[in-house]
């Protein structure tokens, strides 16, 4: 009697431990997801509309909004850009930062890190004060060392401003794969590394060979984390744009060409003139297939690279 | 040797000179005379700073730090907290439903963040907790990696025999929890904890769409609003991002061992 009474007070607690997560789960996500698929099939609007019109926002935003294909096409330029750059340059740096030849890593650490740390809204901000037209100080640098005669209005055409925003991106994520892939590296056992160096293998051959191959769950993770995240990019564009240097607040960039969906989503549902809840719904909804898409691609192309190691 | 160091420290210090420029940049602005800012290139410091500072204080500045740091405060503890217990119950107890509950809370770590937004936002109406901080703060409450992490820490770090003879030694279970597996866990939840504050101090379009008082604006909600309070001082705004900087940097430059050494022990270990 004892002894079952004492079984039944063990097996509660790992539910009651578990209780408030996902309690708070089905109450703060789970409904507001649910919740969000059901306003994206109505027309929910701030004058109080609300009737279901089925997919229609489905069906306008698929076949006949030119703006949404562009958002995504512009985060899917972003980061087949920025992706493979923060790879490859974030495992160079940490194995450089890593190495016994440096002692002051945190120095090294703290320096790439710190624009992570810094918020969105000041990262938006600095950039567009540093590729400004007329006073910004990337122009004025260029001038004065004689690169260009003139100024280049950077955040005025399509493709220089993707550049800034993929400049911008890299910069900003830069320190965040560091941090994984140091962090990685100083769990691999060094008995590894010693014995292929006494087998004569090059520094060379150990990173190909030792330091990549190891790293593979890290990429794993750090490259489906960020096509999740790079495809709900918004806040630093946003930024960006937002008019600190030219004054005037511009949506999307010029022609649009640094629209982000989930700036299209915040658009359509909080900042338009009729707060279109049902389309920015339907936005999310749209964004997230494509994430999930993206996530098992991604997904599969990184277990197929690893087959043959 | 000698020359291969020189050449790794050299390349090594031009990467951080890179990396740290924009941000230099940003101290710098903050003590120039908005106009003077782009005359000429801002490289050294100008003698604007008290100025600048007084102008953000006149602009409830104060207040938006205090806002931002209590609301990440509180984030944090509750993020924490909630991934502790609920690792702790994945990682070392079976029960009916384990596996399935847990592969559930991985499956959802690839669910998009903005995708419930804006029915959050509604469903903060309806509790009539708009224009409260509770969204932000509540937001803290079912963090999905944060248990993904826990869980892995807690399996390689926690040993499953120091839980069970204390067991055998009459401690209830949320005694062990609190008493013998919680000191096992500093480092994992400090790098939880960094990674929290740090993505609460930040946030921005969170309360973007749930605050529209001013005096509960968070900080980069203020600061983002200053650029339209002040429609020409760049400078004195810059300053604003500075100061709204330098908890992390401190908080990192004591955290950086433990932020990798928690890394090391949790999540990323294949």
């Amino acid at each position: 009697m004892q002894k079952s009474k004492g079984i039944s007070s063990k097996n509660k607690w790992p539910y009651l431990f578990i209780t408030p997560y996902f309690l708070s789960y089905a109450v703060l996500s789970l409904f507001p997801i649910l919740f969000t698929l059901y306003i994206s099939l109505t027309d929910w609007d701030l004058y109080g509309n609300r009737n279901f019109i089925g997919f229609s926002n489905y069906t306008q935003l698929f076949f006949h909004d030119a703006f949404f294909w562009k958002s995504l096409l512009n985060v899917m330029i972003f980061m087949v850009v920025y992706l493979p750059a923060l790879v490859l340059m974030g495992m160079l740096v940490a194995s450089l930062i890593e190495s016994k030849l440096i002692r002051r890593k945190t120095f090294f650490r703290l320096s790439v890190f710190s624009a992570y740390m810094t918020t969105p809204v000041a990262v938006g901000i600095i950039f567009s004060l540093l590729f400004d037209w007329q006073g910004g100080f990337f122009n004025n640098m260029l001038m004065e060392l004689g690169i260009i005669q003139e100024k280049i209005n950077w955040l005025g055409s399509a493709s220089s401003s993707r550049w800034v925003v993929i400049l911008m991106v890299f910069w900003k994520n830069l320190g965040y794969f560091v941090m994984f892939y140091t962090a990685g590296m100083a769990s691999i056992d060094t008995s590894i590394y010693e014995a292929a160096v006494i087998d004569g293998a090059s520094s060379k051959d150990v990173f190909t060979r030792i330091t990549i191959p190891l790293l593979k769950p890290i990429n794993l993770f750090l490259i489906i984390t960020s096509i999740i995240s790079g495809l709900q990019l918004v806040e630093e564009p946003m930024l960006l744009f937002s008019g600190w240097a030219s004054g005037s607040s511009m949506v999307g960039g010029p022609d649009g060409s640094t629209f982000t969906p989930i700036w299209y989503m915040f658009d359509a549902s909080f900042n338009g003139s009729a707060f279109k809840y049902g389309k920015g719904a339907a936005i999310a909804y749209g964004t997230f297939l494509f994430i999930a898409l993206f996530s098992v691609v991604g997904m599969k192309w990184i277990n197929r690279g690893g087959d043959d190691k | 040797m000698r020359a291969k160091k020189f050449f790794t420290v050299l390349l090594l210090s031009l990467i951080a000179i890179a990396f740290l420029f924009p941000f230099y940049m940003m101290i710098v602005m903050g003590t120039y005379y908005s106009e003077d800012l782009f005359k000429q290139l801002p490289i050294l410091p100008s003698g604007y700073l008290v100025e600048n500072l007084k102008t953000i204080m006149s602009a409830s500045f104060l207040r938006n730090y205090w806002n931002s740091f209590y609301v990440a405060v509180l984030f944090t503890l509750v993020t924490v907290g909630v991934a502790s217990i609920t690792g702790f119950a994945f990682a070392k107890y079976e029960f009916k439903g384990k596996n399935a509950l847990y592969g559930f809370i991985l499956l959802t770590m690839m669910i998009p963040g903005h995708l419930g937004l804006i029915a959050y936002v509604m469903e903060m109406k309806w509790f009539h907790l708009n224009n409260t901080h509770a969204p932000l703060i509540l937001a803290g409450l079912n963090n999905a990696f944060g248990v993904f992490f826990m869980t892995q820490f807690i399996r390689s770090s926690v040993p499953t025999e120091v839980i069970e003879s204390a067991r055998i030694d009459g401690s209830s279970e949320p005694g062990i929890l609190t008493r013998i597996v919680i000191p096992f866990l500093m480092p994992a939840i400090s790098t939880l904890g960094l990674i929290s504050f740090l993505g609460s101090w930040n946030g921005y379009l969170l309360p973007l769409v749930t605050i529209n008082k001013p005096e509960l604006y968070t900080l980069p909600l203020g600061i983002a609003n200053l650029s339209t309070v002040f429609r020409t001082d760049y400078s004195a705004s810059i300053l604003g991002l500075t100061l709204g900087t330098l908890p992390l940097i401190i908080l990192f430059l004591f955290g950086s061992k433990t932020l990798v050494r928690g890394l090391t022990g949790g999540a990323v270990k294949g």
